[in-house]
């Protein structure tokens, strides 16, 4: 009589057993799936977001340290290859400024190598009175970087602000 | 025996569980990490340290000057310290140099919460009222983020 008990018992002992390791063991799968997700969505998020701070650094760069190619390139656009904004490192060049901000703004993205971002450009003094200023504001971004370089305008240092976002 | 196998079992389920949480905690931290702060902070010091020297401001060695203008090109959140060295000739041949010291100053904003921070160098002549060199100087400039 003992031993049929025990059998039986013995017996639910392990059903319940399975029973608890297979919820448990479904549980942590879930809670693993859920994790690999949102680590993966995170790990996507901040490939974008370095990508796009370094291609803001990039054509930051490319405007406040280059004059472009050709170096006269403001007086025919026909042979523009690149734009750079200044005569030498630092130095802008009001016309390069004015040529620039001037284009439409998909041929501005174009020479600046930016298609695939929306862009906002801005000259301002150092109290933040605004001298150019050129593409579109800021509109339901998923991501917007910001680059504020300082540089020289005839004489006067001034910020130039790059702003790329998608 | 029976125990024992269910405590290596365990033991086993254990150490999974560990590398899991492990795995994950650190694909979580190498997501929230940011590379290219130092980056922008780099290029944001060397842009300063080049404006304020071709604009001439650096050359006047008026720390006052160049402090108010450096604290409007630098980000608000900022603290930095800005070294100016001043050095000049020991003989008309210019072979050794000897710090001028009474011309030579350091600004400094926030230094007690210096953190992570960048330098950006630059070294910068100045000239007499003839256009002779009269200094040769050396600015140092390390910035953070607050």
């Amino acid at each position: 009589m003992e031993s049929y008990y025990c059998k039986t018992h013995k017996g639910q002992v392990s059903m319940t057993e399975f029973a608890m390791v297979s919820v448990i063991l479904i549980s942590l799968l879930l809670v693993s799936i859920e994790f690999w997700n949102f680590g993966n969505m995170k790990l996507k998020e901040n490939i974008d977001r370095e990508t796009i701070e370094s291609t803001v650094i990039s054509v930051s760069d490319q405007m406040i340290k280059s004059g472009g190619m050709p170096e006269d390139w403001y007086k025919n656009t026909n042979t523009t290859v690149s734009i750079g904004l200044v005569d030498y490192d630092r130095n802008l060049n009001r016309d390069k400024i004015k040529k620039f901000v001037n284009m439409s703004y998909d041929e501005a993205r174009n020479y600046l190598g930016i298609s695939n971002y929306n862009f906002y450009f801005k000259v301002s003094s150092l109290e933040s009175s605004v001298k150019y200023q050129t593409g579109k504001n800021i509109s339901n971004p998923n991501i917007v970087v910001n680059s504020r370089r300082a540089a020289v305008l005839d004489n006067e240092i001034v910020h130039v602000d790059v702003t790329l976002w998608q | 025996m029976r125990g024992l196998f269910f405590s290596i079992d365990a033991l086993f389920g254990v150490i999974i569980a560990i590398i899991l949480i492990t795995a994950f905690s650190v694909i979580m931290l190498q997501a929230g990490e940011n590379r290219t702060s130092g980056l922008f902070l780099s290029k944001i010091a060397d842009d300063a340290l080049v404006s304020l020297d071709k604009n001439d401001t650096l050359d006047t060695l008026d720390s006052s000057k160049i402090n108010t203008t450096l604290a409007k090109i630098l980000p608000k959140n900022s603290g930095y310290i800005l070294d100016v060295s001043v050095f000049q000739c020991n003989s008309s041949e210019c072979l050794t140099f000897s710090k001028v010291v009474p011309q030579s100053f350091t600004i400094s904003v926030a230094p007690s919460t210096e953190k992570n921070p960048v330098i950006a160098k630059r070294v910068f002549l100045t000239f007499n009222s003839n256009n002779l060199v009269d200094h040769f100087n050396k600015a140092e400039l390390k910035v953070w983020l607050r």
